[in-house]
């Protein structure tokens, strides 16, 4: 009995000492990525104050560098430069085949647990959320300003949407205040600043659109919440399903104002055509088709400084 | 080892004997091993693995809630069915009236569920660590392990009261209408965080999800509530249930 409870337990130990543990090789916060997918898999898992990464390619939005060793101090780059002066107490990482990119910036997510932590994972940071609710924003909000590693992406959020009873915003069970008029308006674009919403984001349907909405804000409404969101410069997003809602009203309000389209169609003679095919060159262009799932929809920012 | 046939019995050796040979009634009745063991197992192979709707952590955080999920099963099962069973088949009077302590009895079924839960937990580790790439340091594993085995002793108690109070042909039914909804309302199935926010404020008063969320608090994965709420609720469960269960075996003697 007792020789059959030592075979078990000694079994037990040598189970738990077979299970895998991560590989810990890879010591920064920052994505690396890998020209030959050897490490793909491997997640950040402890991010160092100071250190340097040796032989890497540096993109850093609209130029590459080759071979570049770049120093890390105090969790801000402190100097890029061929053969830096290696500072031995430094950790240090071989960058070799591989690319440095900065934060990839998620400009249309919705926040929710986790989603942070794995946004940096994947190497994007910050996020700019079009939808969460309040409370939590708020937990990651003020983090934006610490220079240490949080853990997770910085966040900007737009808070709560304005939007109409039973449209497009009301339907994941929060209880969320709407707009039915134009009176509403102030107070509920001061809640959402007193909230700590970094922007504003309304959804809208025209009247004049071919897809009937059952219920939008008017566009006196939006108007109204522009105003106010400008007050506060801050800038107003507005989330749109067809390109008449995009060009005919919204456009009309304001020359001024980017935006991206995910996926719609215009007839050829439509003038909205040429809006169209601008966002589409665009939108390939910029985001490579990475960013085809978070993208998801279409939208136009007014902005601020119309 | 000694015997039964010893002057002064030894508490421990009649512990050790009751639990051994319950222990092998029940690997002789693998109408009840194999579904307790294999249940888990495949539910985390196919939400876990094969339709993992995120490789990076999904196989990671399901590998947890359903282990928890396979650990209250046999304590649920063993205890609440087991019980009532034995109580319809006149088993429970016999052992009653043996000089054995009650003791030995509730001691043989906990060894019981632990074995059952370690095995359970063992082939999901295996599975999680082959199929689903799931990597954690050792003092991960080991935590892990210990909340779990730990972790099913209130559900022992739950059980226990189920056993005691359900008739033996309508148990297998009700703990298994108990069982399966409390682990899919607690986000044993999928992921609490996806759940509506009307179930995620429900599953507070459920005691698999505070095992849950004390569990992911090793992989960071938790809800970010306090450890203390947690263990507060699970050990508000084990004192309600050990107090029911005394109540109704008291109840039962007067019957």
């Amino acid at each position: 009995m007792k020789g059959k409870i030592l075979v078990i337990l000694t079994m037990l130990f040598a189970f738990f000492m077979l299970l895998p543990e991560p590989s810990i090789n890879q010591t920064s916060g920052i994505t690396i990525a890998s020209s030959d997918n050897k490490n793909s898999n491997s997640k950040v898992t402890a991010f160092s104050q100071n250190l340097i990464i040796l032989n890497v390619h540096l993109y850093h939005g609209n130029r590459q560098y080759e071979q570049d060793d770049v120093s890390i101090v105090n969790y801000k780059v402190a100097a890029i430069a061929h053969n830096l002066p290696v500072q031995s107490i430094y950790p240090e990482i071989n960058g070799a085949d591989k690319t440095l990119l900065p934060g990839l910036i998620d400009s249309h997510t919705h926040v929710f647990q986790n989603t942070l932590l794995e946004a940096l994972h994947y190497g994007v940071n910050p996020e700019l959320d079009m939808r969460t609710m309040p409370n939590f924003a708020n937990q990651y909000r003020h983090q934006r300003a610490l220079q240490s590693n949080v853990g997770h992406a910085d966040l900007f959020s737009v808070t709560i949407m304005a939007t109409a009873p039973g449209r497009h915003g009301t339907q994941f069970s929060f209880d969320i205040p709407v707009l039915a008029s134009v009176e509403q308006v102030p107070q509920f674009v001061d809640d959402r600043i007193a909230q700590g919403a970094d922007y504003i984001k309304a959804v809208y349907g025209s009247q004049n659109s071919k897809i009937k909405y059952l219920s939008s804000i008017n566009s006196a409404i939006l108007k109204a919440l522009v105003d106010r969101a400008h007050q506060y410069n801050r800038m107003l997003v507005v989330h749109v399903d067809d390109l008449i809602s995009a060009t005919k009203d919204i456009m009309q309000i304001w020359k001024n104002g980017t935006a991206y389209l995910g996926k719609t169609h215009a007839a050829p003679d439509d003038p909205a055509k040429k809006f169209e095919n601008r966002l589409f060159s665009d939108f390939n262009h910029s985001n490579d088709g990475q960013l085809n799932q978070t993208n998801i929809g279409s939208g136009i920012a007014a902005n601020t400084d119309e | 080892m000694k015997t039964l046939i010893d002057d002064k019995p030894n508490l421990l050796t009649i512990f050790v004997l009751e639990s051994k040979t319950e222990t092998l009634r029940v690997f002789r009745t693998p109408g009840f091993s194999i579904p307790s063991l294999l249940f888990p197992i495949i539910f985390y192979t196919f939400f876990g693995i094969i339709f993992s709707m995120n490789p990076a952590t999904m196989p990671t955080y399901l590998m947890i809630t359903y282990a928890v999920f396979g650990v209250i099963g046999p304590a649920l099962f063993s205890f609440g069915v087991g019980i009532a069973i034995e109580r319809g088949q006149g088993w429970f009077n016999l052992k009653e009236v043996s000089p054995m302590p009650a003791s030995a009895y509730i001691f043989s079924r906990i060894i019981l569920t632990f074995i059952f839960a370690l095995l359970i937990i063992l082939m999901l580790f295996a599975i999680a660590v082959i199929f689903g790439d799931v990597r954690l340091m050792l003092w991960q594993w080991v935590s892990l392990v210990c909340i779990f085995v730990i972790g099913s002793l209130p559900f022992c108690a739950i059980g226990m009261t189920l056993g005691l109070y359900l008739k033996s042909s309508s148990a297998p039914a009700t703990v298994n209408l108990i069982y399966l909804p409390m682990g899919f309302l607690s986000g044993l199935w999928i992921p609490i965080n996806l759940l509506p926010e009307v179930m995620q404020q429900f599953a507070n008063v459920l005691p698999p999800y505070h095992l849950a969320q004390l569990a992911l608090k090793i992989t960071d994965m938790d809800m970010g509530f306090p450890i203390l709420l947690h263990v507060s609720v699970i050990t508000v469960y084990s004192l309600l249930f050990i107090f029911l269960a005394v109540k109704a075996y008291h109840k039962k003697d007067k019957q």
